[in-house]
């Protein structure tokens, strides 16, 4: 099968907002979440996914994430993290001195519209640390909560500066 | 229609030690999703990486200011960490290939390369082998210059390919 992905939702930041909030998930296909160039204000700031019920996101502790942290320079790092209020997908992003210290990643988001199944994602991610070193996550994470959620919140520990992101449903032909 | 659209289709069909695929990107995406399968050597070659570097444009090669890190997992043998603060290329991007009896298949994603504002930074993944060892890797990657990119150059490190096709989609964001 030949399948197509179809945009669902889509917002670029190009002043500082606390959160970008992309609904439109109403479907059991997968969707695919796209990040490009999230730029933050503060050194070493993390950024999460939250699921949306209602629009309006989720940020019980319940999310669950597990990750290789892959580095150009260092050591490689297992980071694990349970109960969390938001599944994190960027980590100790920085504003440097370049200005080119910014997130990209591809999300795939599993099961968020059935109400009888945890939301899952997958990511990976390439950014550049506040140290100027590229980084990434390969890895995924969990919503340890059955509920129907309705698309995504990205949201993290400061404003997102700028980025573009766009929500896809992968469907048949 | 899928906001993922097919820009170029490339085939090897003959020995070859470099593939250039250029004039494919474009202030049309941001995103573009490259996808390589069925890359084979010819008989008795000996192993050799896929290694990935960007075409300016101006249609030069770029063979400078590429850091990158991947993971690369062993069937045989424990993992092993690669990583470059200096490199002349994304090596192993679309991972490795030998001898002609095991084909080799990679999924890169590419951010922002025509944009001469911005680093252009990849996720990548391949599967592929070495001997009787199969080989996968999970890797990123960044030019940290801002030039504009409009191609790629894939260079086996030894021996040449001698098929493989390589498709090349851009994602669409419509406003």
């Amino acid at each position: 099968m030949a399948g197509k992905l179809v945009q669902v939702a889509t917002e670029t930041v190009t002043s500082a907002v606390a959160s970008v909030t992309l609904t439109g998930i109403d479907s059991d296909d997968v969707y695919m979440l796209a990040i490009t160039e999230l730029a933050t204000n503060t050194d070493n700031s993390s950024y999460g996914i939250r699921p949306t019920v209602s629009g309006t996101g989720d940020s019980t502790a319940d999310k669950d994430v597990a990750k290789k942290l892959l580095k150009a320079s260092g050591t490689f790092e297992d980071r694990a993290l349970t109960n969390q209020n938001w599944m994190e997908i960027f980590y100790l992003l920085g504003t440097g001195s370049s200005s080119q210290e910014k997130g990209n990643g591809i999300f795939y988001l599993y099961n968020f519209n059935n109400a009888s199944e945890y939301s899952f994602i997958t990511m990976e991610t390439a950014m550049l640390r506040a140290t100027g070193v590229l980084h990434s996550a390969n890895g995924g994470a969990v919503e340890t909560q059955a509920q129907s959620c309705d698309g995504v919140q990205i949201i993290g520990n400061a404003n997102i500066e700028a980025g573009t992101f766009t929500l896809y449903r992968q469907v048949g032909n | 229609m899928s906001n993922l659209r097919l820009i170029n289709e490339t085939e090897v069909t003959s020995s070859v030690s470099s593939v250039d695929i250029t004039d494919v990107f474009s202030a049309d995406f941001d995103i573009y999703k490259i996808t390589a399968d069925n890359i084979i050597q010819a008989s008795g070659s000996s192993v050799s990486s896929l290694n990935l570097k960007f075409i300016n444009s101006s249609g030069s090669i770029i063979s400078t200011d590429y850091d990158y890190a991947y993971l690369q997992l062993r069937s045989d043998a424990s993992f092993v960490e690669v990583k470059s603060t200096s490199g002349t290329n994304l090596d192993q991007a679309l991972g490795q290939v030998d001898d002609n009896l095991i084909s080799n298949g990679a999924v890169l994603y590419i951010f922002n390369p025509f944009n001469s504002s911005s680093y252009t930074f990849i996720t990548n993944q391949a599967s592929g082998s070495s001997g009787s060892s199969k080989r996968f890797l999970k890797g990123i990657g960044v030019l940290h210059q801002t030039n504009s990119i409009t191609g790629i150059n894939i260079s086996v490190s030894s021996s040449n390919i001698t098929e493989g096709k390589i498709r090349i989609f851009g994602l669409r964001v419509d406003s």
